[in-house]
């Protein structure tokens, strides 16, 4: 509970500290709320370890732990975008990959054309798409109402095609190399007998930390209580005097920004071409739904679960193998949706008549 | 007294159909004014138009100010503070953060108000951190009016406050809102089926039949009027 | 306000139905028997524009089985892509494996696609909104990787076809036009997808117009409403997304019988976001928007794609202004996919000159000219007929029966 983070604390540390809290609180609640599946959900999870372990040994297990973490953080910082922009606009933004494709491709234009470091080409690339999704809102979808899904599909799909095709024509369809924005590249330590590099470890800390700090956002800041007013009832946010249209522009450009972000992250694991995000989109979009779509800790959560999912799938599994891992993934989700289908994390919604 | 609102020859509805035939009415400042009607009459509608979430015609004259062709927003900013049927609780935000949302339009301190709020209706103290989708009824009644309450407003509508609640819990409710306009000085315009409770804190009322005011007068007025009472306040 | 009124049922009414229908069939007997056809442009191959047109009807009738899905019963489907490739499988590998007419596999893609269907429809019981589309876009994406696991089967990443010279359709030498040349087999072809697909549209007019349909719209509008009115939800959703795939498994069918060649990209996620983008031009919740919406899926990406090539038909003052763009873009190695960057700005100024599709344009243009105004004394009837929501939940709420049985 928030109520148990001392607020008089002050200046970084106080910040940090306060963060830490209530992203450890998110977790608590979200514990107390849905032990038993967790407590399910940890009983299997024992049981394929020791079968994993006993099998191929502790070092591949490991390794392979290490590596659907990695895949898991990264759909998690995706996931997070997404939920972000179905809070914004409660349909499905066909055009979110895309966004974060072309994002990607701006830092590209930023670290390679201009030699700038990764870091900071990352940040400029973030504000660049969080200012030009604000203007996509405001020109694009401000002009219909929030609730003619119809016409906000539309555009979203218009901006899907408009998007892909322009990368195509702009940076063609050969596969651009992205480096790592982080310290000692391609360098790895061992870590209870996997190897582990420190560029993930960096892209780990870095997904954490966006989660926290837009959860304090989204908590601690005006903007944010709107923006959490207007997605749980728009008609009312309304009466409240809540600016309808700049509080969704606001959803938009922070979804845009984490977007950018993400595929950058990913970018450097992969080739970056005009349909790089693809796959990522598919499991992000897993995650987002499989964490309950209105809880960022939760989609965190999923993130891993579908990474470790699909390389345990993948490596454990002989009729599985490479090309079905995803296949597996993918119908865990939809089994662990038919049995809960407000998602894992998800509060059930009771629908007053 | 001055006139907080003015209503002259309102027109209203929802596209090609019009509910609200041309309306008359005015609410002074500090009142408590009652429109009754059954259902169907254009009740929600004459709120719906004051705070112009449709397409209206006529005038509406705030505190002087016309507010025709005005975003709903505008027209909240102006001082109008909206609870609407059914109450439109922020069901995923916790009780504290409804109250947050309702002083949005503020830019100055708002903790003492919520403090207020929570010693008027203890309930919702209790509750400050539960989601606000998981109180009751009643409850969630307090909270939309609270929140309604935070913006400071100059006018407060009301719409069917008592609907799906209890006769004890509406009657509490009522009471609490006469003593809200007696203590915090709020203009109130309240909707309402439930001609009784609604007539006790009263000033004035409007009977509104078929888009038209049928009967206007004092609440007591109305109360001994014959047609009245057969219609609406069953005896 | 509307030039001519016209009282619904009365015999000028009748004639105006009548002519209406006279006039959609002539414009469907011209357009591939004409001697040529007026919107081609004089270098296109008749039989190649032909076998387009026969690609339109098979992709209209996916998107009017999607549209039970998404414009009748209100729910995100994104798996589409998944069920027109397992009909179009189902009935390649029947054809050229097995030696079956083509005719045959239809009612077995149906029903294996109902079956499939119905067991993704499963999860959707409990599902809804955003949770449904994941389940379904994992089918779409998993439906490729499928197709390459098992090879044997599907031929793989090397697609499949039947044998050369085998699984044609050849006109009957009663058919006016079986000594045309190249054209016999695409015209053939044509009347024999017209029929299917008139036979599907009617059924699913009808479906639409009976109890189970005006329940599906009933569930659409308010679910929880529509349960407690004692509309059979479970059921409604599952038959509806079992009729919905085995539409898609028909038109993949179809797709077969014009052009025998399947293989994995395909039927890909990108088919399953395009016959959105065709449902949603056409129009949500229409029957007849799967006309247009299919025209637009097949026509304006290649006709885009051509007219980036040459620009043919534009006046040559503004050629000249556009031509250093265009030369420029020739130049680049990704140029071409411009056809796609003007495809999305024409979908963009689509939805800010129609936001409600193209048959809701279509009818609104209409009201401006004809105003059809229902006879008094039908009027529950009317009332069912249009579609207003209102009137469909309290019909589906209350098992009245119908005045005119």
């Amino acid at each position: 509970m928030s109520s148990t983070v001392t607020d008089t604390s002050t200046g970084a540390t106080g910040a940090v500290s306060r963060a830490l809290g209530e992203f450890y609180g998110s977790l608590r609640s979200l514990s107390a709320k849905n032990r038993r599946n967790l407590g399910i959900m940890a009983a299997v999870v024992v049981l394929f370890s020791i079968w994993a372990i006993a099998t191929e040994g502790w070092n591949l297990f490991m390794q392979r732990v290490v590596d659907g973490v990695d895949n898991g953080f990264i759909y998690a910082a995706m996931a997070l975008a997404l939920v972000l922009i179905y809070k914004a606009t409660t349909v499905v933004n066909f055009a979110q990959g895309e966004m974060a494709m072309f994002g990607t491709y701006i830092t590209f234009v930023f670290s390679s054309d201009w030699g700038l470091p990764m870091w900071l080409s990352i940040l400029m690339a973030m504000l660049v798409s969080a200012l030009a999704a604000a203007g996509i809102e405001r020109t694009l979808i401000r002009q219909f109402d929030p609730s003619n899904h119809l016409a906000i599909t539309i555009v979203t799909l218009s901006l899907f095609l408009i998007l892909g095709a322009l990368a195509g024509v702009i940076w063609a369809y050969d596969g651009k190399g992205l480096p790592s924005p982080f310290p000692k590249r391609n360098e790895t330590f061992g870590f209870l007998g996997a190897d582990v590099e420190y560029s993930s470890v960096f892209t780990w800390i870095t997904v954490i930390v966006t989660v926290v700090l837009v959860t304090l956002l989204l908590n601690r800041t005006k903007i944010g209580l709107a923006f959490r007013a207007v997605s749980t009832n728009l008609e009312s946010s309304r009466l409240a005097g809540v600016h309808i249209g700049r509080t969704l522009q606001f959803g938009w450009a922070l979804a845009a920004a984490v977007g950018t972000l993400a595929g950058s992250l990913y970018a450097p694991t992969t080739l970056l071409t005009p349909t790089f995000m693809g796959n990522l989109l598919v499991f992000s979009f897993a995650a987002a739904t499989l964490g309950g779509l209105d809880s960022l800790g939760g989609s965190v959560l999923a993130g891993l679960l579908i990474g470790l999912i699909q390389t345990m799938a993948g490596g454990y599994v002989d009729r599985i193998g490479g090309e079905l891992a995803t296949a597996t993934a993918l119908a865990v989700i939809v089994i662990v949706l038919a049995v809960k289908p407000s998602g894992l994390f998800g509060s059930a919604k009771v629908e007053r008549v | 007294m001055s006139r907080m609102l003015d209503v002259r020859g309102l027109h209203a509805g929802y596209g090609q159909s019009e509910v609200i035939h041309g309306v008359d009415f005015a609410v002074e400042e500090g009142e408590v004014v009652v429109i009754l009607g059954a259902n169907g009459a254009g009740k929600t509608t004459t709120l719906r138009a004051i705070c112009q979430m449709i397409s209206t015609t006529g005038t509406i004259e705030l505190a002087g100010q016309s507010v025709v062709g005005k975003s709903t927003t505008e027209v909240v900013r102006l001082g109008v503070a909206h609870v609407p049927q059914g109450r439109g609780t922020l069901a995923d935000l916790s009780v504290e953060d409804n109250l947050r949302v309702g002083a949005y339009v503020r830019k100055d301190d708002i903790n003492s108000d919520i403090q207020k709020f929570y010693e008027v209706f203890p309930r919702l103290g209790e509750r400050r951190h539960q989601l606000a989708g998981s109180l009751s009824g009643g409850e969630q009644q307090m909270l939309a009016v609270s929140r309604a309450l935070m913006g400071r407003p100059k006018l407060l509508l009301l719409d069917e406050p008592s609907l799906g609640l209890a006769p004890l819990i509406v009657q509490d409710l009522f009471r609490r809102f006469g003593d809200i306009n007696r203590d915090e000085g709020v203009t109130m315009l309240v909707v309402e089926q439930n001609a009784n409770l609604a007539l006790d804190i009263a000033d004035r009322a409007y009977v509104l039949e078929a888009g038209e005011i049928a009967v206007s007068g004092t609440a007591d007025e109305l109360r001994d009027d014959d047609a009245v009472r057969k219609a609406y306040l069953g005896y | 306000m509307a030039m001519v009124t016209l009282q619904e049922g009365s015999p000028k009414h009748r004639a105006y139905v009548i002519g209406a229908w006279v006039l959609a069939a002539a414009v469907l007997l011209y357009v591939p028997f004409a001697s040529d056809i007026g919107f081609a442009p004089a270098s296109i191959d008749k039989a190649f524009r032909v076998t387009q047109l026969n690609d339109v009807i098979a992709y209209a009738v996916a998107i009017l089985g999607l549209n039970l899905v998404i414009g009748y019963s209100g729910q995100l489907s994104l798996g589409h892509s998944a069920f027109v490739g397992l009909g179009a499988y189902t009935t390649i590998i029947l054809v050229s494996d097995h030696g079956w007419s083509y005719f045959a596999t239809l009612p077995i893609s149906a029903a294996l696609c109902f079956s499939v269907g119905v067991i993704v429809g499963v999860p959707a019981l409990r599902i809804r909104g955003l949770y449904l589309a994941i389940v379904t876009l994992s089918v779409a994406y998993v439906f490729p990787t499928l197709v390459l696991k098992y090879e044997s089967l599907t031929g793989g990443p090397n697609g499949k076809k039947p044998a050369r010279g085998e699984g044609k359709l050849e006109p009957p030498s009663w058919a006016p036009f079986s000594d045309a040349g190249r054209l016999a087999q695409p015209l053939w072809t044509y009347c024999l997808l017209l029929g299917v697909a008139a036979v599907l549209f009617v059924l699913a007019r009808n479906f639409l117009k009976s109890r189970p349909g005006r329940a599906l719209v009933a569930l659409r509008d308010n679910p929880t409403s529509a349960a407690i009115n004692g509309v059979n939800l479970p059921l409604y959703k599952t038959m509806t997304f079992g009729v919905s795939a085995a539409y898609g498994g028909i038109a993949g069918s179809m797709l077969m019988m014009n052009r025998p060649f399947a293989s994995d990209v395909q039927f890909a996620l990108d088919l399953a976001i395009f016959l959105v983008v065709g449902l949603v031009v056409g129009g949500a919740g229409t029957i007849s928007g799967a006309i247009p919406g299919s025209l637009v899926f097949v026509f304006v990406p290649y006709f885009m794609s051509e007219w980036t090539n040459d620009q043919e038909g534009m006046p040559p003052g503004l050629k000249q202004i556009t031509s250093p763009l265009f030369d420029w873009l020739e130049t680049r190695q990704g140029g071409r996919s411009i056809a796609g960057v003007f495809f999305g700005i024409g979908l963009l100024i689509f939805v800010f000159l129609l936001p409600g599709g193209f048959i809701d344009g279509m009818r609104k243009l209409r009201a401006r000219v004809v105003r059809v105004v229902p006879n008094p004394s039908w009027r529950r009837d009317a009332a069912a007929k249009t579609a207003a929501p209102a009137a469909i939940e309290t019909d589906a709420a209350a098992p009245v029966p119908n005045p005119t049985h």
